[in-house]
């Protein structure tokens, strides 16, 4: 009868199904390409490096069989042992009763203390090993000072330049980790799961540890791990407090190798391999720990606001807990906003020793910190674009199954998490400052790094996004006649809006402050705040470093503070959006 | 319009099968229900059907055009067929207009029709007043009608209904049934409705196929699926129901212990001796009536409860076999009292034992 219309009909279907298909096949091939050069490149030329000798250029185990051979080699890799299960233990013991006592009692200044604990998580650690140095350097340190004018000893009381020094810097800056993470799984804890052991006859104490504990246990021991993985990958601490007394580590090693001429690029290729292997096996027991036990329990809604009264012990409770507050943001930030206000720090601060003429110099006399101002505001803005970018292209294709090969791409973007910063440095420029692509000294390669170091947060940002929205909202869209593309661009785009904004300050942050992935990459002409405050604390001028800090400090507070205020207005929005059942 | 003709359609997720080779055939302009509890392949179908999925096997096709099959799958937006979401799935950001212009707008159509094909998708849904409200502004009822009046708008050939009323508190559910069935008989837009809920598919669906374990167990009207199901699953799915296990003695003969019971037998079991199942709704027993001599049976009362417009009677009427009665509320049996309970043979109808076993 009628067969015509139905043929012509199932023939123009036929179309748009390949024109379709050519297109997703398009965006993949241009991510797996993109991912490739960001990702593949770097890491394969690490491992094709590791494996090539220095002088020769042939291949060769040597690199490795050294590794293990020479004490020069074993002993940084020893003392980053120590130093990351040091930090690892300290931020543990200072960080999960630090979290219990502002989620669960009512300790005063709670709100106080857990604002600074934030703040202590936005300060990039080498700038509070800066502060420190102001304050503990065994001589000229303010609190030295102090202890020799009051005491009349000749003896410093604190020495920063030692591995003390630099376990407590790096402890107190990654309290923050253990702290969120226990911290949010008490209050995502249904409360109801305590009433019941009380309702049986349990008292607070014992509640606590046969029902509270257990059930954080998850998040105390991944906030134990991912501080190991700091105090192992951190590289401007210890730069700045143990190089000096000729101590180093793992990364300042990585560094050496950087700084002798020729650079010893194979050999420091094979040196990135245990931290790679320590680093990937610790986010395989965070993996492990996270899939066996949820600690995030059903039902996330706010808690009823009954604390545990502390009574007498509300005092003892607030001085421990203002430790971290003031040894990681109050002393050091006073240090170097005062010194920053000197005209020669040794003067003391005193009312004729203040000036604001080094931040006169930063800003508008001094060519290279405006340069590296402009630089840092740029490529941060740049790499956090192409950041979510991509992370929302894999996210959508993952979160929507949408193509076979969507695990693939995960997996790929989610790497340079086990990644340390300094080893992509390293792989950046092993693969990058060759023929055929020199692009040394070029902004290009910088933004390249950041936006590989950053892209596992850009896609898990993506992806919670994502999971808010409900695919129903998007097939309905299919439903009534709208293509894959129009539905990206008309429903899911304009949900996504506000948690986008977020996200995207949420890489902006880490890559403003971020300095061992840019370490090797920078040339004059490409420095950022932080590799500029790096090269000038080795000049010595303290008053201009403490400047330029300052003005970093400042520039990340103010985006945190814009961060908040999208992320309320998003969630905001998520919970109106939930409320319609739009979210699963 | 067009028909809906489904054939060996199945699907697979790797080892389990959900769907095993289903044929349905939707003729235009019908209302078709697709019944059954989680997991039956119900909401599999669905999603086929809209062109989410690609079927394992089989085809489907739509007023004669081929729309699915494993070689080739005609995306959801080149169908004309529209979905309606459990979740309502209203877009939060566009205001109910906007939702509803949204598939008109993709047409392109002259500002005038655009217009005239809105105000008659709001009328139809009774929106016309809230045209201005953000979803939020809406209550869950009020949203489902966007959701439906969405899908409407774009003048599909078919509409698709996924468990829509599920979300709703019981009584707007009621009142949706009718409105649903209402603004089919104005369209007459061929349909196929998902649901779990046996009252929902009674009331609205001119045909009701009973899924389970990724097969139709039957197909028909609402009257024969209740009065002459075509199994035990069946029978006991829709409404409530009495499974008496037994021995088959003869065609249409059930012993029950020293009782033999007369029955229609649908079993279409071979032998005799077999293990079997007599199904009857509680609203046909009765009790301590003289109904005759066939297929009355001595009980105990074991628990009688009040429901207002009928009494729920438990009767032991052999070890470990109780048979529920719903009678006449002024009827006050008392628990340990002895009863007569009275089967009528033309409501009895025997089965083969349901195979509860999982689907493999």
């Amino acid at each position: 009868m009628a067969s015509s219309p139905p043929m012509s009909a199932a023939r123009s279907a036929s179309v748009g199904y390949r024109r379709h298909h050519a297109f997703r096949l398009v965006v993949l091939v241009i991510l797996l390409a993109v991912l490739a050069l960001l990702i593949v490149q770097p890491l394969g030329w690490i491992v094709f490096n590791s494996f090539h000798d220095d002088d020769t250029g042939r291949w060769t185990l040597r690199n490795y069989a050294q590794i293990f051979a020479s004490t020069s080699l074993w002993a940084p890799l020893f003392n980053s042992l120590l130093l990351a299960t040091a930090v690892a233990v300290i931020s543990t013991l200072l960080g999960v009763p630090l979290a219990w006592l502002v989620a669960r009692t009512d300790m005063p200044m709670r709100g106080f203390i857990r604002l600074f604990t934030m703040a202590a998580f936005v300060t990039p650690s080498f700038i509070g090993a800066l502060g420190w140095i102001l304050l503990a350097a065994p001589n000229s340190g303010w609190l030295n000072v102090g202890w020799r004018a009051l005491s009349g000893a000749d003896w410093p009381l604190l020495n920063i330049y030692s591995m003390t020094g630099t376990i407590f810097v790096c402890s107190i800056y990654t309290v923050p980790y253990t702290f969120t993470l226990v911290s949010s799984a008490l209050e995502e804890m249904p409360v109801e799961l305590e009433d019941a052991a009380t309702t049986l006859g349990s008292g607070v104490l014992k509640t606590m540890f046969s029902v509270t504990i257990p059930l954080v246990m998850p998040a105390v021991l991944v906030g134990f791990i991912l501080s190991f993985i700091q105090g192992m990958t951190l590289f401007g601490v210890p730069a700045f407090l143990l190089t000096p007394s000729g101590t180093l580590v793992v990364t300042t090693k990585l560094a050496e190798f950087y700084q002798l001429f020729p650079p010893a690029l194979y050999m420091s290729a094979a040196y990135c391999m245990p931290l790679i292997a320590i680093t990937g096996m610790l986010f395989y027991a965070r993996r492990r720990i996270l899939g066996r036990r949820q600690f995030t329990t059903v039902g996330g809604k706010g808690r009823a606001g009954r604390k545990i009264r502390l009574k007498g012990w509300r005092l003892v409770a607030l001085v421990f807990a203002l430790f971290v507050p003031v040894t990681a943001v109050v002393l050091p930030y006073v240090a170097i906003v005062l010194v920053s206000l000197s005209r020669a720090w040794g003067l003391g601060p005193v009312p004729s020793n203040l000036t604001l003429h080094w931040y006169r110099w930063a800003i508008f006399e001094n060519a290279e910190t405006q340069r590296a101002i402009v630089n840092s505001l740029v490529y941060a803005g740049i790499a956090a674009s192409f950041c979510m970018v991509i992370g929302i292209l894999v996210a959508y294709i993952v979160e929507r199954k949408l193509l076979r090969g969507a695990g693939l791409l995960a997996a790929l973007v989610t790497i340079p998490i086990i990644i340390p910063g300094i080893v992509l440095s390293v792989g950046f420029f092993s693969a990058y400052t060759r023929q055929p692509l020199n692009l040394y000294g070029t902004a290009m390669l910088i933004i390249a790094a950041f936006v590989a170091t950053f892209l596992p947060i850009a896609y898990s940002q993506a992806g919670s996004i994502l999971k808010g929205i409900s695919p129903d909202l998007e097939r309905a869209a299919r439903s009534v006649g709208a293509s894959e593309a129009r539905t990206f661009a008309s429903i899911t785009a304009p949900l996504m809006r506000g948690g986008l904004v977020a996200g995207w300050l949420l890489v902006f942050i880490p890559i403003m402050r971020e300095l061992s992935v840019a370490i090797f990459l920078v040339s004059p002409r490409t420095n950022v705040m932080t590799t500029l405050i790096y090269n000038y604390k080795d000049g010595g001028n303290y008053e201009a470093v403490c400047a330029a800090s300052a003005l970093l400090l400042f520039a990340t507070l103010i985006v945190v503070l814009l961060a908040r205020f999208v992320t309320e207005g998003a969630a905001y929005r998520r919970r109106n959006a939930a409320s319609l059942g739009a979210a699963p | 319009m067009s028909d809906i003709d489904i054939r060996q359609l199945s699907k697979s997720y790797g080892a389990y099968q959900a769907l095993k080779s289903i044929d349905l055939h939707i003729p235009d302009g019908a209302l078709l229900a697709l019944l059954g509890p989680s997991g039956c392949g119900k909401s599999t179908t669905l999603q086929l059907l809209a062109g989410f999925d690609t079927p394992s096997g089989g085809e489907i096709r739509a007023g004669g055009e081929l729309i699915s099959s494993p070689q080739r799958v005609v995306p959801p937006e080149r169908r004309g067929i529209s979905l309606v979401f459990q979740n309502y799935a209203v877009w939060p950001h566009k205001t109910v207009a906007e939702n509803v212009a949204f598939g008109l707008k993709l047409r392109k159509l002259p500002r005038a029709e655009l217009d005239a094909r809105l105000s008659k998708a709001l009328e139809a849904v009774r929106l016309t007043p809230l045209r201005e409200r953000y979803p939020f502004e809406l209550s869950g009822g009020q949203q489902q009608r966007v959701a439906l009046a969405r899908a409407l708008a774009v003048e599909p050939r078919i509409l698709l209904l996924d468990e829509p009323l599920s979300n709703l508190d019981a009584h707007l559910r009621e009142e949706m049934r009718f409105e649903i069935r209402r603004v089919h008989d104005e369209l007459g837009i061929t349909t196929v409705y998902v649901t779990h809920d046996q009252g929902e598919a009674l009331v609205t669906a001119d045909e009701v196929a009973v899924m389970k374990g990724g097969i139709v167990q039957q197909l028909g009207s609402p009257e024969d699926i209740f009065e002459r199901p075509s199994n035990a699953f069946v029978a006991s799915f829709i409404g409530s129901n009495n499974e008496i296990p037994g021995r088959r003695e003869a065609p249409g003969q059930l012993r029950i212990g020293d009782t033999l019971l007369h029955a229609e037998d649908r079993s279409g079991l071979p032998g005799i001796g077999t293990k079997a199942v007599l199904c009857i709704r509680p609203s046909r027993v009765r009790l301590g009536e003289a109904g005759g001599d066939a297929n009355m049976l001595n009980g105990v009362v074991r628990r009688s409860a009040y429901l207002g417009e009928y009494r729920d009677v438990l009767i032991e009427i052999a070890a470990n076999t109780n048979v529920r009665a719903f009678v006449s509320p002024h009827i006050r049996p008392q628990p340990g009292e002895p009863v007569r309970v009275h089967l009528p043979p033309e409501h009895c109808q025997i089965f083969a034992v349901p195979d509860d076993a999982p689907a493999s």
